[in-house]
Order: C-alpha cells, then structure tokens, then sequence
C-alpha cells in the first residue's frame, strides 16, 4: 500500500482534502466448463482510487493496474472542475475496532479443495440423476483493503470470502429442473452433500405437476426469494431515496412496518460476513444496528454526503466499487430467527406454496415495491406433504406490504447472497399459475 | 498502438503447454449520475490489465493480472493452474486460421476529446429540463462511456488489436408505483450522448400518463412484440440456449439443440450478426482473437449453428464462431452473444394485427431473463387489440413461460427490422457483463401467460 500513501500525499498538495483507498485481491477459483471437466481461474487485482476536494467541489480517479499516479490524480483535477459542491469533510482518526474477517480455516484451502467440492457436488447430484449436471464458478477471494484521508484516519483490513454460484440441472422428460446455489460467505464451506442436499431432496421429489387456482393463498418464501423481496427495502432506507422523496419509507420511521415477529438488522460486525468491515468506504466505523425492531422501522443508511443533506450522524454505510463514489448501502443483512420449524410453517395452513425460487431477473420495481415475481419452482404443500411442483407460477404484490404482513419467521438462518435469511411464512399472497 | 510489452508479445514463442494466449487490455471508462438537479455520482477509471490462457493436459488454466509488467508470470502461473488439475481434463484445441490486423471504427466525438465540464453540464441539463417536464418530479439521469483497447497474440500465430467505444445513457423517472425509464447505448463517440430532448419527451409523456393507464388483465393471450421485445425475446429465448456452454450438455438439451432440428415454425430465422458496427456488442475480432461474423444460428426453424469460444468448441468438435467473450481482462472468456435478431419476414404490422384480430400489442423492452429452462420478459406498454385495432392502452406487462413450450407459437415476422441496445448488457452467472445489442421486425406469437407489472 506504499503506492496509495504516496498517491495521498500528492493529492493532499494540490487540494483542501482528499483520501486514497486502496484494494488489492487474489481470487482463485475453479470452473465447470462444458463438454465435462474443469478450467482453474486465478485473478490478481490492484485498484487505487482517489477522491479530493478543490475549491470545495469533489473529483475522484481511479485506475487499476497503474502505477501512474499522476494519471489518477489528472483524473481527479479535471472531475473536481465538474463536480458537485462538498458539504462535509473526510471523517477523522477513529477507532474502528477489529472484527473477525478472515477465517482461519479459510487460509487453507487450496485450488484442488475447491475443484474436489465442485466435483463432489457433480457427484452427489449425480446419485438421485445419473445426467444431472453442475455448472457455474467457486472461487476464493483475498482482499486488501486500504483507506486514508488527510484528516488523520488510516485503516486497513484483510477478507477472505467463498463465493459459490452454481446451477444444478435435472434433466426431466420434457426439459430441465434448473435449482441456483449462490452465495458469499467468510465461514467454511459445508461438506458437498449438505450444499446440494435440498436441491436433491426437492428434484427427488415427486415430478407430479400441479397447478393452484387464481387468487389468495398462504405462501412459504425460501430464504433466496426473502433476499429478492428484501431488496426494495434495501433501496427504500437508502438515504439517496429517503433525501430525494422518492422511498414509499420516507414517512415510515417510528411507524409499525411488521408485526412484532420481524426484527431486521443490518450487521457489518458480522463475522466473517462477506459485506463486513471495521469501517465503511469513507472510514466511518461501522456498527451493527436495527432497521427493523419488533416490527417497527428504526433505521436507515446513510454516508458521509447523504447525512450531511439529512443533518444527521453518518452511519457508517458507505460502499463502493473502485472508481465509483460511494453510496449509501446496507451490507450483511440479518432477520432474527423466530421460532418455527420450516416444517411447522409449511403446516400452518391447510395448503401451502413453498415458494423456493424466482427466475433470474425477478426483481420488481425497486423502490415502490410493485413486483410480479415469475416462479422458476415452486412445490404446493397439502397438510405439510410436498403434493406436486406448480409450473408457470407468478406470485404478484408489494414487497413492503409482504414483509409487512410476514405471519412466522423460521428458526434456522441461510446465507443467501450476502445476507442470513430464514424462510417466511405469509398468509396471502397473490399467485396464479399458467397452463 | 501497442498494449502488450513486446517481451510479453514474444512469449507465445514458447508456451508453458500445448497452446498459450495473452490478451491485453486497456479500458478508460467514465460515469455520470445526475439526481435532482446535482451530480451525485462521477467516477472515471482506468484499468488496464493481461490475462494468459494455457491448454495443457487436456484443462484449461487461466491467470489475469491488473499492469503489463508480469506477463511471464501471468503466462507461468496459467501453466501451473492449467498443471494442477493433475491432467484430468479432456479439453481440446479447435483447428483455427489464425488472424492478423487492427480494427477502429472511428468516432465522431472522441471521448477524450470532450472536457468532463461539458458533459456533467449536459447531464444536469437533460435532468432540469425532464424535470420541467413533469412538474418537477425527481429525475435521474446517468451517463456512461467506455473505451476498450484489447490486443491478443497466442501461440498459433493470432496477433490482432481493437478498439471498442460505447456510450450510453438513461433518463429515469422513478415513480410509484413504477418508475419510467428508457436507456440506450451505441457502439459511437459522445455524439451518441446529443440530442436527445425527443426521448426527454416520451419519458416525460409517459410518466404523465402512467396514472391514467389500466393493468393489463392477467391471463393467456397472443401478443405482437413490437421490434425491441422481439430483439430481447430472441436474446433469452433463442440467444441463451444456443450459447455453447451456457448450459450442461445434458441428453434432453443436446438433443434438442442438434443441427438440423426444427425448434420453431419456419417464419423464425435467428442470426448473431458481429459486424454492426454502430451496435454493442459488435466485434471486428472476438476476445480469442477470432475474426467476429455473421451467423445464422436457426435457419427456417431449424437449428443450424451454435455460438461458440474455443474451448466450447473444441468440446464439441466444431469450429470457433467469434463468439469468445470477456467483459475485460480481469475476467474469463466465455461464448457470449453479440448482436442478435430475428430476421425480417415478409409480412407488416397490419399484417400481423389481421393475423390476430384480439390480443395485445407490447411496446418496449424492461427487461428479460431466463435460466434456460423458463424465461420472462417485461413490456414497457400494452395495447389491447380489438377486431385488429389497437383500442386501449395498458401498463407494463410481464410475459413468462416454458421455453420449450413457447418457441413452438411463433406465427408471424414484420417485414421491418431495427436493432436495440440497452445501458447494462447481458450478464450471464460468473462471468462479466458485457455489451450487446438485439433486434427484430415486428413478431406475433401466442398464446403466452401475461401478467401485469414488472
């Protein structure tokens, strides 16, 4: 990191402030590729970026792979002649404490660990289907995170995350049963069988098509279809959306959102989280804090910009990626687990959908809410027995106004992209499946 | 001009196995977000990198380096990766010509040549006047340019560089209960970014009228998709299945996807066409280095060709197509599309609205996707058809289905055709996003499950 404590001295001499981050990764990975084998990937990253106030307007450079510093600091010269007025300063020296971000038993896992679980994944669901399939990445990254500003702060910090994104294939007699596996985590992996084992267990199950009738009916969300869910209200306690009036949450805070049985926090402490840091992208220390309490809405997330526009403390939420600025972001999203089994909540209700997966893209309108969810598999439930896969399924309705209505919270949490997620039981939702 | 330091250049001489590839790569690109009058995001970046690909022993290794100056480590440690697999790989090389030249399709406006000043002035002025438009009402709008310069050299004697321009923009209105938005992107300079008030209009236009709209009805219909949707329908329906290696090789799908089998009726002729070079997407060489061409992937229905990289070719004992794609040279290739369309048929919109005297006319791509078994595709807007006319206007609508089930109810292709592009591109799960366009004529398919909303 000598080359981004150089490139803030520069910047520091021809401007009022400025600060340099820097990150520096190896990731190392192994792919499926088709035809049968495997390609081994390895990529070695370095990203220096710049921000600086001049004549009390904002610039950034960035560059990758340079160590043409004076380039980066052109950059930023020439963007600090567009950009927008500063209305706060780089936060300073602080102690942000150390979190745990890199797993012991991480370090040690190699090319051919990650090739032999990809492969024991390949054969575990090749026992329930002789021609299913696997294809996608896993990969290990090691990060090196580099941040200070001439106002005093300097910190840094190693990661080491798992990324896995994997598509499971069962062939079936007219197309393919396609399940996704996605997810970043600092813990160490499972054992092959237990990553792939509801993916088995829900290919093994009947094949036995079946279809609901248009309307109402009670819904279990798997963790993955929460996280889809999750993201309009992501989006909502963005301080961007709260400053400009365009979050359906603008006017919410203090007010009733769930029942009591939702409590939902943002945690980037969480250990070995893949979004967790000691301090943000602008060096604010970060903090575990509730975004929901018991129902209630309690928080938003702002940076160094948006809390200075709302007058109030930053908290610590900046995120980035290189050569962006940063922008207000929830990082590790957790919802407390509650007491139900995913069996009892399967139960709840005479029948049930277990909705398990929506198709890539389903994301709805990310700031209103209003989504039309198309199903990739869903499974109805008669008295808490798998009864059939519903087909051509879509599940329509409001995202805030679901986690709103959300009935039980499942005991058990799932890493689900960056985020711990149960499943959830909602009492109505809205669906109807095709012919 | 250059990217790869000549010793790294002549290390192709000697590969650390059966075949070696360099790709250099420098790409300056430059962000804008203009919100509510101000500048809320600006982010130029200049990244600059080589990625080495071995084949040895029948695997794949590969290795990426941000900087120019450890080629022959990047090239060693490719050969180790490809090495540690312990040869249990049965990966091959395809026979290919090896190409030679530059390619730059010039710009009017270069990048570069445009002070950032006059371009954050234009996002704040696109912004204040769609405001002015809707009363008001908070805007965005973002602005995006991207130069590629890539250069690759392998050991079979591929020497070839070229530079790749884009800009793109998005003027958004986010709104409840959806937000208005259209987005564009062109294989051009800044002048991309002009004149652009007329589409300021039709956003505002729309935004304006959205209250007054009706949901479509849920339920099955047939629909006309005008060119935009047919451009995305034929990029996730068609496009995604015929990209080698998008999906396992299993017995239902190689089947299905062999030359000469019939997928849909005989008005459908699909074609990956990279030499439109005013499209995303567009390529004179592929990121093999394989010169980019015209392919007709389904001929009258029938399957003739599948898009492929090297190493989904060698797999499969074909060809490369020119197909083999990386978002940049942090990430690896893969066979991706490039400019994809339906071929025009011979019939007009009257002609296809006779064909369908009830149904809906969709306007507008949101979006789409698919995970090669089911696919999805949102229409910006709807009119419902009564009697061959158009009646009554409806919201944005979704279209899902089984894409086995669906390919088959393809009746009708217009006779026009026009090419789309979009602010994003395609992403595909572990791989980089990268730039495409899609097109088509006019084209009447169904009945398909429709319902309202995004």
């Amino acid at each position: 990191m000598h080359q981004a404590e150089r490139l803030l001295k520069l910047a520091g001499a021809v401007s009022e402030a400025a600060e340099v981050a820097g990150v520096e990764g190896v990731s190392s990975g192994v792919r499926i590729v088709p035809g049968g084998g495997i390609s081994i990937e390895e990529s070695t990253s370095s990203d220096l970026c710049v921000r600086m106030i001049r004549n009390g307007r904002l610039g950034l450079g960035a560059a990758s792979g340079s160590g043409d510093l004076p380039t980066i600091l052109d950059m930023a010269i020439a963007g600090s002649r567009a950009g927008m007025t500063v209305g706060w300063s780089f936060p300073p020296a602080a102690d942000a404490g150390e979190i745990e971000t890199r797993h012991p038993a991480l370090a040690v896992i190699g090319i051919e660990d990650l090739a032999g679980l990809l492969l024991g994944i390949e054969d575990a669901i090749r026992e329930q289907s002789p021609h299913a399939a696997v294809t996608g990445t896993i990969c290990r990254r090691d990060l090196e995170i580099f941040l200070a500003n001439t106002s005093g702060f300097q910190g840094s910090y190693g990661k080491s995350v798992i990324d896995l994104d994997l598509e499971l294939s069962f062939p079936e007699k007219d197309g393919m049963l396609v399940q996704s596996l996605r997810f970043a985590s600092g813990l160490p992996l499972a054992s092959p069988r237990t990553i792939c084992e509801a993916a088995v267990r829900v290919a093994s199950e009947s094949g036995r098509k079946v279809s609901v009738p248009r309307g109402a009916m009670p819904v279990v969300l798997s963790p993955a279809v929460l996280c889809a869910l999750l993201q309009s209200f992501r989006a909502g306690v963005g301080a961007r959306a709260l400053l400009d009036r365009s979050s359906p949450l603008a006017d919410l805070q203090g007010s009733r959102v769930a029942p009591a049985a939702v409590t939902l926090l943002d945690r980037p402490r969480l250990p070995y989280g893949a979004a967790s840091a000691p301090f943000d992208a602008e060096g604010v220390p970060t903090h575990d804090r509730h975004l929901i309490r018991e129902g209630i809405l309690c928080g938003s997330v702002n940076d160094l910009a948006t809390a200075a526009a709302l007058g109030v403390e930053p908290t610590g939420n900046a995120s980035r990626s290189p050569g962006e600025m940063p922008r207000p972001s929830c990082t590790n999203l957790v919802l407390e687990p509650g007491t139900a089994s995913l069996g009892e909540l399967l139960q709840a209700h005479e029948s049930c959908v277990l909705i398990r997966e929506l198709l890539p893209g389903s994301s709805g309108d990310a700031l209103s809410g209003e989504f039309c969810f198309d199903v990739a598999l869903a499974v109805l439930f008669d008295h808490g027995e798998p009864a059939g896969r519903i087909e051509n399924l879509s599940m329509t309705g409001n995202a805030l106004e679901m986690i709103g209505s959300i009935e039980a919270v499942e005991s058990a949490l799932y890493s689900v992209e960056t985020d711990w997620l149960p499943s959830v039981l909602i009492p109505s939702a809205s669906l109807e499946s095709g012919a | 001009m250059p990217i790869l330091p000549e010793a790294a250049r002549r290390l192709v001489a000697s590969p650390p196995g059966d075949f070696l590839e360099l790709r250099g790569e420098r790409i300056r690109q430059q962000r804008m977000v203009c919100s509510a009058g101000s500048l809320v995001d600006y982010g130029p970046v200049l990244s600059q990198g080589l990625a080495a690909r071995v084949l040895k022993d029948g695997v794949w290794g590969w290795a990426s380096r941000d900087g120019f100056e450890e080629a022959a480590t990047v090239a060693s440690r490719a050969g180790s990766l490809a090495s540690s697999a312990g040869g249990r790989g049965n990966a091959v090389l395809p026979p290919f010509v090896p190409a030679a030249g530059f390619f730059d399709k010039p710009c009017v406006e270069r990048f570069d040549e445009v002070p950032d000043r006059e371009k954050a002035f234009q996002c704040q002025r696109y912004g204040e006047l769609l405001s002015s438009l809707v009363h008001g009402a908070p805007c965005r709008v973002v602005y995006s340019e991207r130069r590629r310069e890539k250069e690759i050299v392998n050991s079979a004697g591929t020497d070839v560089s070229e530079v790749e321009n884009i800009c793109a923009f998005r003027f958004e209105l986010p709104g409840s209960p959806l937000s208005v938005f259209r987005d564009m992107a062109g294989r051009s300079g800044y002048e991309f970014f002009r004149s652009r008030e007329k589409l300021l209009d039709e956003v505002a236009a729309e935004y304006s009228s959205a209250s007054d709209i009706s949901p479509v009805e849920s339920g099955r219909s047939r629909v006309i998709l005008d060119p935009e949707l047919t451009g995305m329908f034929v990029h996730e329906v068609f496009g995604h299945i015929l990209e080698a290696g998008a999906h396992p090789f299993s017995p239902a799908l190689s089947g299905m996807l062999s030359p000469g089998t019939e997928i849909a009726p005989s008005c459908v002729t699909i074609v990956d066409d990279a030499t439109h070079y005013d499209m995303p997407g567009s390529m004179a060489y592929d990121d093999e280095g394989i010169p980019g061409c015209r392919k007709v992937l389904v001929s009258s229905g029938r399957v003739k060709s599948r898009l492929h990289s090297l190493a989904t070719a060698g797999a499969a004992g074909m060809p490369p197509t020119g197909n083999g794609r990386a978002g940049s040279h942090r990430s690896p290739l893969a066979a991706r599309m490039t400019c994809t369309y339906l071929a025009p048929g011979d019939r007009s919109l009257e002609g296809l609205l006779s064909m369908m005297p009830d149904g809906l006319l969709l306007e507008g791509a949101l979006s789409g996707s698919t995970n090669m078994d089911r696919f999805r595709l949102t229409a910006r807007k709807a009119w419902r058809i009564r009697s061959g006319k158009p009646v009554r206007p409806a919201g944005p609508c979704t279209i899902a289905g089984r894409i086995l089930d669906t390919l088959g109810t393809i009746s009708g292709a217009g006779s026009d055709l026009s090419l789309s592009s979009g602010l994003w591109g395609c992403s595909r799960p572990g791989y980089a996003t990268v730039p495409v366009s899609y097109g088509g004529p006019y084209m009447l398919l169904g009945p398909v499950t429709i319902h309202p909303g995004v």
